[in-house]
């Protein structure tokens, strides 16, 4: 409790001393303000965008283009996913075609989006679901077909037919591979809407940006950027709560699952298990586990989870990092350029 | 000897594999008796867990062929309870759900035998545990919950791979004293493969010793040691010598060692 007070006396300490630092260098060397705004100008901008209801209108577009771009990009990604880890056929004639799609960077596919659909709603719900479908088609994919072997040989041993070990195993053991498919899906959906907006719009916050950028507005364009972010961090926090939702039986999602303190049986044998496979767990995670460590792990069941954790934030990385490539740095030498010219 | 629950004739395995192919069975013929616990030793890779997939139904026979009551081993089937190794449960199912997966999946009825999941569940010491999920329980918990759900759907016969094989000793040695009660309370005809010869002859009627690849049995050892076998039975001349003489083959043929 006390660490957690000063905890939070540093952090706002540090956050009034970054942003008065901000403040007092932009004052003291006279920075313009088409270059780099002080904190109050951003804040003035922000108050004033706000009050007049401009941001706010905007935002609804902006949010509108991309949660409808999520839903239909998610789902796109998720049914085409499935289709091309059940079935061989759909695989061999159809995963080249979607690799080939998704080496494309797709946002250089906005112009052509705009001339197909318009300058309205249509062309950025599709840049955003273009953008956000692939995360979900491969973690969907890899999910369906991470399922343990020998939970099928269970299966298959209780004469399960096909359909009853996708909707009893493979469908519930993809959904952790499908919620991180979510969590990216999302921000990139976002992503999408934005650079649509950038190539031509009538509104959104990506064409707030733009036009400001025209205006030299450089304290407007902070002020959008908090929003986006803020907006960002929101949709986020959504998948997050769904995803604990969904994925409650999945212990990786609580903190530090403790198992029951209640062992009637085993006595202290299960107890030096436990705790034995505990303390093998992080090393797990940097040399790789002794062979009777991972067998205990194994009897913990365990085993199957931290993979698919471990597999997919992997992915999450990766993709991370794609993501990163996807807002290219053509934005950034835009702005250079416009603000050579006046 | 009773009617014949499990008979298996002239059975051989081949994997095809790069050069040439593999054999892992060759030529194994045994039978089972109705109610009969026989355990199955082999040092690793002599093909025992080939040999229980073929009778889960799990694989196809190269040669020869496998009767379960009379009736061939052609697939998987429903009258087979399965324990492999792991627990094998599902994380997101309650310790319930999961002993009613085999229920669910050939559509017994719940309803029907939720008392009896209950029931098996107090067999097994776990009462009080239904709502729980499998992360919260400890490894021979887990098990415990596996061998639950493998006697849900009353099989004919139990197939267990190594059930305990993942189990530090002294829990392995608790859940053969558990798993010989439960025996003696459900008689169910059991296949249990192993590679350890004391539990073997702890908890076997009989003991079929095979040899290391190409797997075939090279002995059929019967134990006569009277029922329930405390753990102590273990510290028994008698039980040594099943023991020394079952170990005596493996050295014969440099299977194992010690």
């Amino acid at each position: 409790m006390k660490t957690n007070t000063r905890n939070l006396i540093l952090t706002v300490a540090l956050f009034c001393v970054s942003i008065g630092t901000w403040e007092a260098v932009v004052r003291f060397f006279q920075i313009p303000q088409f270059i780099l705004p002080a904190p109050s100008q951003v804040t003035l901008a922000l108050w004033r965008g706000l009050s007049s209801g401009l941001y706010l209108r905007h935002l609804y577009v902006t949010l509108l283009e991309t949660l409808l771009g999520f839903v239909l990009g998610s789902a796109l990604g998720f049914f085409l996913g499935t289709a091309v880890a059940m079935s061989r056929w759909v695989e061999y004639f159809f995963y080249p075609y979607i690799v080939m799609f998704q080496s494309l960077p797709k946002v250089a596919l906005a112009p052509l989006i705009l001339i197909w659909f318009g300058l309205g709603l249509t062309s950025k719900v599709v840049n955003a679901a273009l953008v956000a479908f692939f995360p979900l088609l491969v973690n969907t994919m890899v999910g369906l077909r991470s399922a343990d072997e020998e939970r099928v040989s269970l299966m298959r041993s209780l004469a399960a037919r096909d359909s009853q070990i996708f909707w009893m195993l493979r469908l519930p053991n993809a959904l952790p591979f499908v919620m991180a498919g979510l969590d990216v899906a999302m921000i990139f959906a976002l992503i999408g809407a934005i650079v649509a907006e950038f190539v031509g719009a009538q509104s959104g916050l990506g064409m707030l940006i733009q036009s400001m950028n025209f205006t030299m507005d450089v304290s407007g364009q902070f002020s959008v950027l908090l929003i986006l972010s803020v907006l960002g961090l929101l949709l986020n926090r959504c998948i997050l709560l769904l995803r604990r939702r969904v994925l409650f039986w999945d212990p990786s999602e609580k903190q530090q699952p403790q198992p029951l303190g209640k062992v009637r049986h085993e006595g202290p044998a299960a107890c030096s298990a436990r705790s034995r496979c505990r303390a093998a767990d992080p090393g797990r995670r940097r040399h790789g586990p002794d062979q009777g460590a991972r067998r205990l792990v194994r009897a913990h069941d365990f085993r199957g989870h931290d993979s698919v954790r471990h597999r997919h934030q992997a992915r999450l990385v990766q993709e991370r990092g794609n993501r990163g490539r996807a807002d290219s740095p053509s934005r950034l030498d835009g702005l250079h350029d416009q603000r050579g010219h006046p | 000897m009773v009617s014949e629950a499990i008979a298996v004739r002239k059975l051989t395995k081949t994997y095809a594999a790069r050069q040439g192919s593999v054999v892992a069975l060759e030529d194994i013929s045994f039978s089972i008796g109705e109610a009969e616990f026989v355990a199955v030793v082999g040092p690793s890779g002599c093909g025992k867990s080939t040999l229980l997939k073929i009778l889960a139904g799990l694989l196809a026979t190269t040669m020869g062929e496998a009767f379960l009551r009379g009736s061939l081993i052609s697939g998987p089937r429903r009258d087979i309870g399965v324990v492999f190794q792991a627990p094998v449960l599902f994380p997101w199912r309650t310790v319930l759900d999961n002993v009613l997966l085999p229920v669910d999946v050939q559509g017994l009825g719940r309803q029907a035998h939720e008392r009896a999941a209950l029931d098996l569940l107090r067999l097994v010491h776990l009462d009080g545990f239904e709502h729980r999920y499998p992360w919260e329980l400890s490894g021979g918990m887990q098990q415990r919950v596996a061998i639950t759900r493998a006697l849900i759907h009353d099989p004919a016969m139990l197939l267990m791979d190594e059930p305990f094989g993942a189990l530090d000793a002294m829990t392995r040695e608790h859940m053969n004293l558990e798993l010989q009660r439960i025996w003696l309370e459900k008689r169910k005809t059991v296949l249990f493969i192993t590679h350890s010869i004391p539990e073997a002859v702890f908890l076997a009627d009989r003991v079929l010793v095979m040899t290391p690849r190409p797997g075939c049995i090279m002995d059929d050892v019967r134990v006569n040691i009277p029922r329930p076998r405390p753990l102590e039975v273990m510290n028994t001349p008698g039980f040594g010598e099943y023991v020394r003489v079952i170990r005596k083959q493996f050295n014969i043929r440099g299977g194992l060692d010690g």
